[in-house]
């Protein structure tokens, strides 16, 4: 099933740029908090990245590739649908796993629970939610994902960027800095957001390739 | 070669110290001394608030004793500070592997000077209570003794009434004049449980009685009234009760002289001295902070005899009120004059400096070398004197006290100079190390190309994580932590692995399930620097789960009695094979039993206790015995297996037994595979008890492995790599010294034996790699039964690379950063952790150990 290519209107690709600012925006300015404060930072923060995510979404996806027929005349309002489903599938299905994820690679089990959660819902929206919105229940190309094999787009490096930015993150913890930003989950989190900023601008550049390996 | 450059090969003076004629004897304060060390004796246990030693607070309180922190240097263990603070020198690097090596002879004092030889070659006669260190030190010096071993850290109270029982005995008499006693117990809490364990405060409590009791003595008992007491730690402990390093808690025990006579000196005080207290500087800087080393000529010069010949230690000057005014300035020149000697040892041209006249209001400071500084003090001191002598003036008070400040000046400059000098670096040494270094490197990634392409991620994974590492080693944080770095790259590389496999098969999870191992894995045993004592699965989980950890102990030696079982002795027969299997667990598991029951009696759940009593009847060196026995029967038995089922020629493969058994199975793999269970079943003996269960999770991974078919070779390999450093740091192991496990070097050991204990050293601390070592033949077989000899070089080939990759950044890392803060604690020890683990581990058990078993298994 190819993605119809046709030629982002200049608008448009403003729009993936102006989002990708926000987002990092919205962790610089919020870092501080989310050193001083984790739990409650990431929780407030969760409407104004599905917001933002959502808002993106919307504006620059044509339609949910899911739709048999593409219609010529998407809408906002006939997106808005697929789009809070799958807004309520990265939530309910893409955070758990996520999180039963970072526990494995690491993350504590007894303790911080509520930062590692939230840390999963970030992450699963980062990652999870565009995905979800573009391939909607389609195996075979979720299989592509999962095996790294999928053609390159936005969604696809976005979500391979923000897990491996995750996992890049962990690297500063053990330094003697003693500093306050190298606890638990800070540095995951912002490995995540930088993460995925990068997939997600490289796989712009790049969209319609096929993976080099 | 780079060690003997890095390892600074330090002068020193043989023979005892004499008094030279220029050396005007002085009385002495003091005919008799009690040392009485107790071990890991942090500062604020006793000076702080909340300590035990009420009594001896009283003492400083009311100037009848004098508190110091005694600053000591790294390494923090035992035999290096006894050195320290008999010799009074700053015991070199080396000394850290003599201490695990004990009875090495050159490590011996005999050779050095020290003022327990002081008292013996003046006619006094000697005595030691306690920790066998200094019977092994100082072998022949001690007219009576009685040593205890510091084996199990268990042991709390034994220890500790094995030396106080011949207190009183000892105090009656009047023989001795010097009486050592060295207290191990609180160590032993401190290892066992830290020092905020319930245990610790009644251990001070007895120690403190123990001080009142020979107070008391030396002050009511006529024959001892001129006895100096002395109350000394040797080191202290971090927050998790270990010590080795350089932290602030490790480097400050306290130190406490006590004496009626002493009450001379506090009267000098302005303000008296209060007790408890407050630390002056940091945590732990209570009262002065003065160098351990300075222990030696203060009690040497307190009782009268001369100053160590090696001795870098500086003479307080506050103990010069213990001598007629007139005599201090004699007992200051002796500490200077036998510094001079060792200066002018190193610094040859401190001779002719130090002839050269003296200028007045010359600011020695602004000397352009340390040796002209020195030479400048040295003359602005022996000016001074000289005026002095000139004058004969008996009244000293204002000339005196400028003398003895500019001795003391000079003194503390000799020192400060002289430790600098003790790590002097051999640099042509060092480069020639590295280049030979680079040499290896070259020389096999050169080897190393040719072969490799077949699989371009584990190429690229390789180089990443063989970059990665070098380039860590100048990290000192990441050196301490390590394990972090092997844990973030078994995660990605499983990852990895595991997205791999989704692209050619569908349904295959066995990765996750690797994964999820791990991730218990992990978290088994704290390890590294910055969290040492959080808590994991062994410390918190256990204590109150014992019967799970039996339960999972039990598993692990059920599942290598099936594995030897299936494919052990399959000449004679299932039941003959099923008995041996038997046997030789069970041997294993009560030795472990045994050996848990002894160590930590309160990890045995009660439904084992019977057995555990049982066995205590057969002494452990036994049983340990009888487990390496039946092992290494099994084993010769195999290798004898092969060679017989070779000789019947191609059609004898199929001996009658194994033409019994219903699963047709090439006999060459059964052998391979045996000899691998026996080998488990000797790492199982050598692992401490409460990491046995993670060997059944190593197992776990290897079968998961194996049953991956499509992993290529080269994955296999830096698979085995990555779980080789792993589980090395998830039984517990670390860079740093004071994670050397020794509870199980002894085992089958009676005597001391240097070869055997340090094999069984070396096997306990690296049980985890050696599991992945034995198990490489056997993954890679499964990958190309076709050309196993070229599986195999290419997989020594890719470890090889590593290791000398690994080995020439930690060399590059220690050369460049030799003035680094932490080079004797973070990089020198992972120099000496790279070289076992590339010639110890890499070389015998890697190469060795796997070649070998090919070998068998090929015949």
């Amino acid at each position: 099933m190819p993605t119809s290519q046709s030629k982002p209107h200049p608008l448009l690709a403003m729009g993936t740029h102006l989002h990708t600012a926000s987002l990092a925006s919205n962790l610089i300015l919020h870092f501080p908090k989310l050193v001083s404060n984790p739990s409650s930072t990431l929780l407030t923060t969760l409407p104004i990245l599905a917001l933002l995510q959502s808002g993106h979404l919307l504006l620059s996806t044509s339609s949910p590739k899911k739709r048999r027929k593409p219609s010529k005349t998407t809408t906002i309002s006939t997106s808005i649908t697929p789009l809070f489903l799958s807004l309520t599938f990265s939530l309910l299905v893409g955070a758990p796993v996520l999180y039963l994820l970072l526990i494995l690679f690491g993350a504590p089990v007894t303790t911080h629970f509520s930062e590692t959660a939230l840390t999963a819902v970030h992450l699963s929206l980062l990652a999870c939610f565009p995905l979800v919105f573009q391939l909607g229940v389609d195996g075979v190309r979720w299989r592509e994902v999962v095996a790294c094999h999928a053609t390159v787009d936005e969604a696809f490096l976005g979500a391979v960027g923000a897990c491996v930015g995750a996992w890049a993150g962990a690297v500063p913890i053990p330094l003697d800095w003693d500093r306050e930003w190298q606890r638990w989950p800070v540095t995951i989190l912002t490995g995540a957001y930088a993460g995925y900023i990068v997939g997600k601008t490289v796989g712009w550049a790049g969209r319609g390739r096929k993976m080099p390996f | 070669m780079f060690a003997k450059g890095f390892f600074p090969y330090k002068p020193f003076l043989p023979g005892l110290a004499v008094f030279n004629e220029e050396d005007v004897q002085t009385p002495a304060p003091f005919n008799k001394v009690v040392f009485m060390v107790v071990d890991a004796l942090r500062s604020d246990f006793v000076f702080g608030e909340r300590s035990g030693f009420k009594f001896t607070q009283s003492l400083i309180f009311s100037g009848r004793a004098i508190p110091f922190t005694a600053h000591a240097t790294s390494p923090t263990i035992t035999m290096p500070r006894v050195k320290a603070i008999t010799t009074g020198s700053i015991p070199g690097f080396l000394d850290v592997i003599l201490n695990f090596a004990e009875s090495d002879t050159t490590s011996s004092l005999a050779q050095q000077d020290n003022w327990l030889a002081q008292i013996k070659a003046n006619g006094g006669k000697l005595v030691m209570y306690g920790d066998d260190t200094w019977i092994k030190l100082f072998p022949g010096m001690f007219t009576r003794s009685d040593g205890t071993s510091s084996f199990f850290v268990s042991d709390f109270t034994e220890v500790d009434n094995n030396v106080t029982r011949h207190i009183d005995d000892e105090l009656a008499r009047d023989d001795w004049n010097a009486m050592v006693l060295h207290y191990l117990g609180l160590d032993h809490i401190g290892h066992k449980s830290g020092p905020q364990s319930a245990f610790m405060l009644p251990k001070q409590v007895e120690m403190d009685g123990i001080v009142e009791r020979i107070y008391t003595a030396i002050e009511t008992q006529p024959h001892l009234d001129s006895t100096l007491f002395v109350l000394a730690g040797d080191h202290g402990m971090n927050d998790a009760g270990n010590h080795g390093g350089s932290g602030e808690g490790e480097t400050s025990p306290a130190l406490v002289f006590m004496s009626p006579k002493l009450k001379t000196i506090a009267s000098t005080y302005e303000v008296p001295l209060k007790a408890p207290t407050k630390p002056r500087s940091g945590e732990f800087g209570f009262y002065d902070t003065i160098e351990q080393s300075d222990l030696a000529p203060v009690i040497t010069s307190l009782l009268g005899l001369p100053v160590p010949r090696n001795n870098l230690g500086v003479f307080m000057p506050k103990f010069l009120q213990l001598w007629k005014s007139e005599e201090r300035v004699d007992v200051m020149m002796r500490n200077a004059r036998q510094l001079r000697s060792i200066v002018v040892a190193a610094y040859p041209e401190f001779e002719r400096l130090s002839q050269m006249p003296y200028a007045p209001h010359n600011q020695c400071g602004d000397s352009p070398s340390d040796v002209e500084e020195l030479a400048c003090l040295w003359r602005e001191a022996t000016y001074l004197l000289g005026t002095r002598n000139r004058k004969n003036i008996v009244d000293t008070s204002e000339p005196a006290t400028a003398i003895h400040e500019s001795l003391w000046k000079l003194c503390t400059r000799y020192q400060q100079i002289l430790s600098g000098v003790a790590s002097n670096y051999d640099l042509r040494l060092m480069t020639g190390g590295i280049a030979l270094m680079v040499g290896a490197t070259i020389l096999s990634v050169v080897k190393l190309v040719p072969v490799i392409g077949e699989s371009s991620l584990a190429d690229l994974s390789f180089l990443a994580i063989t970059v990665a590492y070098g380039v860590m080693m100048f990290a000192s944080s990441f050196v301490e932590e390590e394990h972090h770095f092997w844990y973030w790259v078994a995660t990605g590389w499983f990852m990895l692995l595991f997205l791999k496999e989704r692209r050619k098969s569908n349904g295959e999870f066995g990765l996750i399930f690797v994964l999820t191992l791990l991730r218990i894995i992990r978290r088994w045993n704290q390890t590294g620097q910055k969290y040492a004592g959080a808590p994991d699965i062994v410390k918190s989980y256990f204590p109150e789960h014992t019967t799970i950890l039996w339960v999972l102990i039990i598993l692990t030696y059920f599942d290598v009695f099936v594995g030897i079982c299936r494919h052990g002795f399959r000449n004679i027969g299932p039941q003959a094979a099923g008995i041996f299997a038997f046997t030789t667990t069970m041997a294993a598991f009560g030795f472990k039993l045994s050996f848990a029951a002894y160590d930590a009696m309160e990890l045995v759940p009660t439904w084992l206790m019977p057995g555990a009593k049982a066995l205590t009847e057969v002494p452990l060196v036994n049983q340990a015995r009888a487990v390496f026995g039946v092992v290494g029967a099994g084993m010769l038995y195999t290798i004898c297996e092969s060679n017989s089922s070779a000789a019947m020629g191609v059609d004898g493969n199929t001996t009658p037994s194994t033409a019994d058994q219903s699963q047709p199975t090439d006999p060459v793999d059964h052998i391979a595979i045996s000899m691998r269970e026996l080998t488990d079943i000797f790492l199982l003996t050598q692992t401490r008890f409460a990491n046995t269960p993670l060997i059944l999770l190593f197992r776990l991974i290897s079968r998961r492995l194996e049953s991956l078919k499509t992993l290529s070779a080269f994955e296999i390999t830096l698979t085995i790599l990555i779980l080789q450093h792993v589980s090395f740091f998830a039984l517990g192991g670390a860079n740093a010294i004071s994670s050397v496990d020794l509870s199980n070097a002894y085992n089958g050991v009676a005597g001391y034996n240097m070869v055997i204990v340090g094999f069984l050293t070396f096997v306990s601390n690296w049980v985890g790699p050696i599991f992945w070592a034995s198990a490489a033949p056997m993954l890679l077989r499964e990958r190309r039964p076709a050309d196993a000899r070229e599986t195999w070089k290419k997989h020594v080939l890719v470890m090889t690379t590593f290791f000398a990759v690994a080995g020439l950044a930690v060399m590059a890392a220690c050369t460049a950063l030799r003035t680094h803060l932490f080079i004797w604690t973070v990089f020198s020890p992972k120099y000496l952790y790279l070289m076992t683990w590339s010639l110890g581990f890499h070389i015998v058990a890697g190469i060795g150990w796997g070649s070998f078993m090919i070998a068998v298994s090929r015949k």
